[in-house]
């Protein structure tokens, strides 16, 4: 090999402009690759975390209850039985979920599960004096809570999740209509018409305009005498450590509670999960059509200089070299300018990612933003180094057999 | 004396197919014996298959019909990697045009073959080649490149790049041809002194009667018939 290596890299060194070119072709690729990845799989990231950070991941609940119909009545032109335009709630279609504890101790048993809980939701107004605003009541234990919705890292002001009894943490969207300060008094009316007075405990921002707006949380006994839940819940939420786990997790959690509605986040999140699909299609095809487009350009410059280098490679054949000693000169030779072009491919990446992931938006909430997050992850960049070197090398293999191929009393003819 | 036979040709033909219909027949069943140590010229006229001749000795090309030996080795039993170790090992080449590689210097070209069979040449490879180059007056120009050579000095390191890996038999197809005749001639009476210092065999296609008139015997090939011309 030593001998392979010798020619392939004096090739490379008294190549000059062709092997500058071939070079920097290699490295504009990676440096797309990367940047294409990085920046979608950074805004994905964002997405995605403000999104599912307030979300469980799969939730259960009583099921819904079925349109009763009215014994004996039928209309007139039919047999057909008349329904109540209300659903009718009967023994067997409760609203509640009255053995939260015994369902988080079974879910226990999920593999991957971070967290169960279980929770009071429903909707409700916020009220301060004439001012009212519609939101999503959740109540649940605090310290609990924090572990599925991570709140801590969000609070701008206040307290979280040390809430007392009659204390309620708002979004700052939802302040700002307010115009709430901490330790005002609000009233909270909730859809069964019951009303509470909660103190204002903190302010929070995810970033998530629907969670900053219109989610409240106060604590789960409190949200249970809201909605008159005594103490059953209206679901047990849970959070798995991959979101993505939930195609394996939901239809164990199904098998477990059969009378149940079991929700995964995937259902009612169709649109974000199609679009987040759709980026990786255009992430994948971007990278497969800068992969081919880098190895064409690459295989035909070695075409080029396998064909100026044609006599040589008669000689070297005429000394002894055989067709496999030709073949690994070129691949080398591809191998050379692959590793090459894909390593300052990477530090270019990491340049440009390192300044558009400094780049910020003007600071909101005192809490700085930035335009365009990245991901500077090592995957990435480990990912697209062996894909454009394995591409390169791959590349260089036409050429490489067809100089392996050249019959040396041809090409000495001349 | 008894001599061993480094090249033998029998009944060996070589036809080229010019087309679908038409094929040309070069060389019409040549028989030849080249001994070790012997400097023979082949003379003839262009087109008349001399090359041929030498490419199919040198394992570069295949016969039609009929059977080579070089060193006792038959060159159609050979696959592709036997056919480029024969010639690393055995045989050595000097072409008209000297085809040095111009990346590499004089040196490194010089110890190519060796480079091809072992991968690196060895501190004796080196030495040797070194005492070659010395031998042919280049000691001074071990670290030149190709092209920072004159033409003399080029095909003088093509000469000692023939026969730094120790071959049986150079083959060297119309090695002065390129050259002016003072430098042919030098060029010649180099290879002539060597062949007979190392005990190499030589095959030297010419179209220069002076030089093939030097040469231990004289073989002539006309219209793909060959036949030794007697001095």
């Amino acid at each position: 090999m030593r001998f392979e290596s010798t020619i392939a890299w004096r090739h490379l060194r008294t190549g000059g402009g062709t092997t500058l070119l071939i070079v920097i072709a290699v490295a504009i690729a990676t440096m797309v690759i990367i940047f294409v990845n990085g920046s979608i799989a950074g805004m994905s990231k964002k997405l995605m975390g403000n999104q599912l950070r307030t979300l469980a991941h799969i939730t259960i609940e009583p099921r819904d209850i079925q349109p009763m119909a009215l014994e004996n009545t039928h209309t007139a032109q039919n047999d057909a039985l008349v329904y109540t335009s209300e659903p009718q709630q009967t023994f067997q279609q409760s609203v509640r979920i009255n053995s939260g504890a015994e369902i988080e101790a079974q879910l226990q048993a999920v593999p991957g599960l971070k967290t169960a809980l279980s929770q009071v939701q429903g909707n409700a107004f916020v009220l301060k004096g004439s001012k009212r605003q519609s939101v999503t009541l959740v109540g649940a234990d605090p310290e609990q809570e924090e572990r599925l919705i991570s709140l801590r890292e969000s609070l701008l002001a206040g307290r979280w999740p040390e809430i007392g009894p009659d204390e309620v943490v708002v979004g700052m969207t939802l302040a700002e209509k307010l115009r709430l300060q901490l330790g005002d008094r609000v009233r909270i009316q909730s859809s069964e018409g019951l009303t509470q007075v909660f103190r204002i405990a903190g302010f929070f921002y995810t970033g998530n305009p629907q969670s900053d707006e219109s989610q409240v949380y106060v604590p789960l006994k409190a949200a249970q005498s809201l909605f008159a839940m005594g103490t059953g819940v209206s679901q047990v939420a849970i959070k798995l450590d991959d979101p993505f786990a939930v195609d394996e997790a939901g239809p164990r959690v199904r098998a477990m509670f059969p009378r149940l509605k079991v929700k995964s986040w995937l259902d009612d999140n169709e649109q974000m999960v199609n679009g987040f699909r759709t980026q990786t299609t255009i992430r994948t095809l971007l990278t497969s059509f800068m992969l081919i487009t880098s190895s064409c350009a690459i295989a035909a410059v070695l075409i080029v200089s396998v064909l100026q280098k044609s006599k040589q490679i008669g000689i070297l054949k005429s000394m002894g070299a055989s067709e496999q000693q030709i073949l690994r000169i070129f691949t080398m030779e591809g191998l050379g300018v692959a590793v090459l072009g894909a390593l300052l491919g990477c530090v270019g990446a990491y340049v440009l990612l390192s300044l558009v992931d400094g780049i910020t938006l003007p600071a909101r909430y005192g809490r700085v933003d930035q335009l365009a997050p990245v991901a500077l992850n090592g995957g990435i960049f480990a990912g697209a180094y062996a894909a454009v070197v394995a591409a390169t090398v791959l590349a260089a293999q036409w050429p490489a057999r067809r100089a392996a191929r050249l019959d040396p009393v041809e090409v000495l003819r001349g | 004396m008894d001599r061993a036979v480094i090249a033998e040709t029998r009944q060996l033909k070589k036809t080229y197919n010019l087309g679908t219909e038409k094929a040309v027949e070069v060389l019409h069943g040549v028989d030849m014996v080249a001994y070790s140590g012997e400097f023979i010229a082949i003379i003839g006229q262009s087109g008349s298959g001399k090359s041929t001749l030498l490419n199919i000795l040198g394992a570069l090309d295949t016969p039609s019909a009929g059977t080579a030996w070089i060193d006792g080795i038959e060159i159609s039993s050979l696959d592709a990697r036997g056919l480029a170790k024969l010639r690393g090992q055995k045989l050595g080449f000097v072409f008209q045009f000297h085809h040095l590689l111009e990346e590499f210097t004089c040196l490194e070209n010089v110890l190519m073959p060796v480079s091809i069979q072992k991968g690196a040449p060895e501190p004796a490879d080196t030495a040797y080649a070194k005492e070659l180059l010395a031998r042919v007056g280049l000691s001074s120009q071990l670290h030149k490149r190709a092209n920072q050579m004159s033409g003399g000095q080029q095909q003088r390191t093509a000469i000692v790049r023939a026969l730094t890996n120790r071959p049986r038999l150079v083959l060297a197809d119309e090695p002065t041809g390129n050259l002016d005749s003072r430098s042919g001639a030098e060029v010649f009476a180099l290879m002539r002194e060597i062949a007979r210092e190392l005990g190499v065999t030589f095959l030297m296609v010419t179209h220069d009667d002076r030089l093939a008139a030097a040469a231990d015997r004289i073989l002539r090939i006309e219209d793909g018939y060959l036949q030794e011309v007697y001095k």
